[in-house]
């Protein structure tokens, strides 16, 4: 039987959810597309940005996640591995 | 009080605005935020300048300085008193059609706005320092304009506001630029922040003046301010395909 003494593990690395990620991203893609990056012509990227705000006005907070603890749960079974 | 300084600036420049513009057509539904002068000539508008004068008691204390008869439109205002069976109390009018108050913006005491460029220029605790620079560049904006200055800061600060904000993360060896969208407190902070420190670059010799000529230089499209919004914007537009990177 192998003998493990303390096992752990990198866990993956937990990002925070982006508000408003579509719309953020369509905006961006206008400025590439136009070429207005300051959002100023009507008829280019000025609305484009303006339901940024909006959405940005309405989002949730979103909270930080939860820290993995898979090292907490391994560490208990590495007693049970002697 | 802070409160009743700008209060009362910003009354004294919309009665200067009042004296000037006689006959304008302003659309009220356009200004928002500041005191729209007409020529009052209905028995409605009479009402509505009894009735701000009302409002304006409860706001700044007393109307003693401001006497709303003295614009010379024509016949003079009656007092409140006078009004045929009106309540002492300002009484909200059944129908928003007919309403004259609601034609006529009365700012609130605490403008939001100001009080943020107040806590800005805030040092060493000295509030009514600051709130007597915001006071007074209101006013240099004022003259140099001859337009309601509320609008104009407001304008001018939204128009310097960045829209988004580059975040580094590394990943691995690299670090790389993620674009994060901007809540609108943060993007007015950026933009404050922005217009305080290109002000800095502006002829004059006290910081209300050089923040009044970066204000209407934003507007114009000149301003340091602005090159940097575009420089941040473009980074941003770069760097689009980092938006929520996960690894």
């Amino acid at each position: 039987m192998v003998h493990i003494a303390n096992v752990k593990v990198r866990p993956r690395k937990v990002t925070t959810p982006v508000p408003c990620r579509s719309e953020l991203v369509a905006m961006l893609g206008c400025w590439a597309a136009t070429g207005d990056v300051l959002s100023t012509d009507p008829n280019r990227c000025k609305m484009v940005a303006e339901t940024l705000f909006q959405c940005m006005r309405t989002a949730p907070v979103a909270g930080k996640p939860h820290k993995p603890a898979i090292n907490y749960h391994l560490s208990k079974l590495s007693k049970k591995a002697k | 009080m802070n409160v009743r300084n700008l209060a009362v600036s910003a009354l004294q420049a919309a009665k200067f605005t009042a004296r000037r513009t006689r006959a304008s057509p302003f659309s009220p539904g356009i200004v928002a935020g500041t005191i729209v002068a007409r020529h009052a000539s209905s028995s409605a508008d009479r009402e509505t300048l009894a009735k701000s004068a009302e409002l304006l008691d409860a706001l700044v204390g007393s109307t003693t300085g401001l006497n709303l008869s003295d614009i010379p439109y024509g016949e003079p205002v009656p007092q409140a008193s006078q009004t045929s069976g009106q309540s002492t109390s300002p009484t909200l009018p059944s129908s928003t059609v007919d309403d004259p108050l609601a034609q006529m913006f009365i700012p609130p005491a605490n403008d939001p706005l100001l009080d943020y460029l107040t806590s800005a220029l805030l040092k060493n605790g000295r509030r009514a320092k600051a709130a007597r620079l915001v006071s007074r560049t209101l006013l240099h904006i004022h003259t140099s304009t001859r337009a309601p200055p509320l609008p104009i800061v407001r304008e001018a600060i939204l128009t310097a506001s960045p829209a988004v904000k580059l975040g580094s993360h590394k990943y691995g060896t690299k670090s790389l630029q993620v674009p994060y969208a901007l809540t609108e407190k943060q993007r007015i902070h950026a933009g404050v922040k922005a217009v305080l420190a290109a002000s800095e670059s502006r002829p004059g010799k006290s910081v209300d003046i050089r923040l009044a000529r970066e204000l209407i230089g934003v507007l114009q499209g000149e301003s340091k301010a602005i090159v940097e919004k575009e420089r941040l914007h473009k980074l941003a537009m770069v760097n689009r395909g980092n938006v929520g990177l996960r690894r």
